[in-house]
């Protein structure tokens, strides 16, 4: 099945998703000014395409994208998951995905494996990254809980 | 890193290698001879990574969201310590989205293997995606709709792989 047009996600049908947003809006925001800083030009774009979007009222309900405080067009909220190495289809290659880890955790690091590089990926870390080029993967880790926030630009119009 | 960003981008296909196979092994090793990883490198510090060339293919910022986003979750377990007010709030944010967090049924992507789940404790487990505006799981894009990426968004011509201008370099 191919659709036409983005439209916005099935999960804003449950209607706390849009009281989550209101509650996170503030840390969106942060989130979308750490891209400000890192690509200036890919939060420009993206700061268009929420005007454009704003303008297309048809394509995203209006309560969903007054409570939307962030330039991405995606959030992926993962809890309690490790992640294998992998690289993310939907974005382009000269995006960065901007991962954001929350939590009481102890450990936990983010691989780079094509790089060989591992980063401590502990409460609080904000990792900018080409996630269409690099693979990335969160193994296991010690620990009560992890909720880890994925952020990503999806395609843009 | 030794090499360059935009030609090991164009090494990799439209689509990302299904991992784990073993066709994605052998391209994976294939690209790795090519272009090689750094010999186990680690980084605890705020630092970027960089190609030959001085564009930045990670930003890592170790801590920077301080305790009080953390979703309320931090000192929980440690009950010495009382959440604030906006702890509180993150921590009811955390229990709306409660419902919405699930473990996906079936599906082909390694992102729906239960195996990748850790149920502990009381802690929510599961995955949810929210979008304003994207192209539903499992549902491609239209003709019509690819073309006009191709032509709009996608100003540079070939490979999508390619990284266009106005890539953020290393002043």
């Amino acid at each position: 099945m191919s659709q036409e047009y983005p439209e916005v996600s099935a999960s804003f049908s449950e209607p706390a998703a849009l009281d989550w947003l209101d509650t996170i809006s503030e840390s969106n925001a942060i989130l979308s000014a750490i891209l400000a800083v890192i690509h200036p030009k890919l939060y420009d774009a993206r700061w268009k395409t929420t005007q454009c979007l704003r303008e297309t009222p048809e394509t995203c309900p209006r309560d969903v994208l007054i409570r939307w405080a962030s330039v991405f067009s995606a959030v992926a909220v993962i809890s309690n998951r490790s992640t294998s190495p992998h690289r993310d289809g939907s974005s382009r290659s000269n995006w960065y995905d901007i991962l954001a880890t929350l939590g009481s955790y102890r450990g936990g690091t983010l691989e780079l494996p094509g790089l060989g590089i591992s980063l401590e990926y502990g409460p609080g870390t904000v990792v900018g990254v080409l996630g269409k080029v690099l693979e990335h993967a969160v193994p296991s880790f010690e620990g009560d809980r992890v909720l880890k926030s994925t952020k990503y630009a999806m395609h843009t119009l | 890193m030794g090499w360059d960003i935009t030609r090991y981008a164009e090494k990799l296909p439209k689509k990302p290698f299904k991992p784990g196979t073993k066709s994605s092994k052998e391209k994976e090793a294939s690209l790795r001879l090519q272009y090689p990883p750094l010999n186990g490198a680690t980084a605890s510090a705020p630092c970027i990574i960089v190609d030959i060339d001085g564009i930045i293919l990670a930003w890592y910022l170790p801590g920077i969201l301080s305790d009080f986003r953390q979703v309320g979750l931090l000192r929980l377990s440690d009950r010495s310590n009382k959440p604030d007010v906006f702890q509180k709030a993150m921590l009811k944010a955390r229990e709306k989205l409660r419902t919405s967090l699930k473990i996906p049924k079936t599906g082909s992507s390694w992102r729906d293997d239960i195996k990748y789940y850790h149920p502990v404790g009381a802690a929510p487990v599961g995955s949810v995606n929210l979008s304003t505006a994207w192209f539903q799981q499992g549902r491609g894009v239209s003709p019509s709709m690819y073309k006009l990426y191709s032509s709009v968004a996608h100003s540079e011509s070939g490979n999508v792989a390619r990284i266009p201008g106005g890539f953020c370099e290393l002043q």
